[in-house]
């Protein structure tokens, strides 16, 4: 057998035995997912932001009123202990950032929007990371089987 | 090619089978489904689905009646569990909004691309999958044991060496904004309780 048709044989087995680990992958991710309904609120985001003064009735009001006017957003909430405000929206229609500057940093008290450092995402609570490979296959197949 | 082709398909067609077979039998432990599977309830689940659908007429069966999804739309779901549901995604925001607890969750915040999905909805379904399960006892809920979930040693996530496991205040303020969280829905008191009741029941789980 000659050199080249030897490598011609390691190319094809090396091709298709990765070929049949994608396969496997793809048939064990279906088997799992099978009869699964999607997660509801995929695309809803939280959103945090720290108020540093204290709000008075009035302007926790006009803040609830205009953050929940903009688009996307479903809700909020305010935590008179800690000075903090959540609301969610729906990250195809809006950003976390643009809902901040539009309903808080435009009313001039003074307030921060709290977004966690890369080492605090890597702590507490676990998420599957839905972006990477295995999730947007996940999602796929799950698409096309249920 | 033909010779090619004929030299490895017997090595081919061994690997299909065992991959096929390890495929079957190991991985993916499924359980075999009934033909009709009847869904384990309890009272605390049908009262829970009976009041998210309004309260009215007879409480039992209410757990289970599969009902439209408000936030799903052309799906159903159990009303017990939108009704879980619900309540846990009152208590993420309460969570979000209080310092003691939200230390725990940084994946709540964490901004993923537009149209992507978001931490906050995965933890809203895995929450409620386990207060489901510990409601209702169907076994809906796939993450870790409690005990592993909430020990730095065997979960390298949570807390760190100075802080290995959650403490008792810890775990009363989670009790406290769940239970906040019931109350701004108004859900009756007696089944706030008896919620609390089955919460508290993990305790040992979780702070220990």
């Amino acid at each position: 057998m000659s050199t080249k048709k030897k490598i011609k044989i390691a190319i094809f087995s090396l091709l298709g035995f990765c070929l049949l680990l994608f396969a496997t992958l793809v048939v064990h991710i279906a088997i799992m997912v099978k009869g699964k309904s999607q997660l509801s609120s995929t695309t809803i985001q939280i959103a945090r932001v720290d108020f540093q003064q204290e709000l008075d009735a009035d302007q926790l009001a006009t803040i609830q009123e205009d953050i929940r006017a903009l688009k996307g957003v479903k809700s909020s909430f305010f935590n008179p202990k800690s000075n903090i405000l959540i609301y969610t929206f729906d990250n195809r229609e809006n950003n976390a950032k643009k809902i901040y500057q539009e309903a808080i940093q435009s009313s001039n008290i003074i307030s921060t929007r709290y977004v966690p450092s890369s080492e605090e995402l890597e702590a507490g609570c676990p998420v599957i990371n839905k972006n990477s490979f295995y999730g947007r296959l996940t999602d796929a197949i799950s698409a096309i089987i249920n | 090619m033909k010779h090619l082709l004929k030299s490895t398909f017997p090595l081919i067609l061994a690997i299909i089978g065992f991959m096929f077979f390890a495929t079957m039998t190991t991985s993916c432990k499924k359980e075999k489904k009934d033909p009709k599977p009847t869904l384990a309830t309890t009272p605390l689940y049908d009262t829970l689905g009976w009041f998210i659908q309004g309260a009215q007429g007879k409480v039992a069966g209410n757990g289970t009646k599969m009902i439209n999804d408000p936030d799903n739309p052309g799906k159903k779901i159990q009303a017990g569990r939108l009704a879980i549901r619900t309540v846990v995604d009152k208590a993420i925001m309460i969570i979000a909004a209080d310092t003691v607890l939200n230390v725990y969750f940084p994946t709540l915040l964490s901004e993923v691309t537009a149209g992507n999905t978001t931490g906050y909805s995965h933890l809203l379904e895995t929450f409620t999958d386990f207060v489901q399960q510990a409601v209702s006892s169907q076994e809906v809920y796939k993450g870790l044991p409690m005990t592993t979930a909430h020990t730095h040693a065997t979960f390298s996530r949570f807390g760190d060496a100075d802080h290995p496991t959650s403490d008792e205040a810890d775990f009363d303020q989670f009790i406290n904004d769940v239970g906040q969280a019931a109350n701004s829905l108004n859900v009756p008191t007696s089944v706030t309780g008896q919620l609390a009741t089955l919460l508290i029941s993990v305790k040992g789980d979780i702070v220990h």
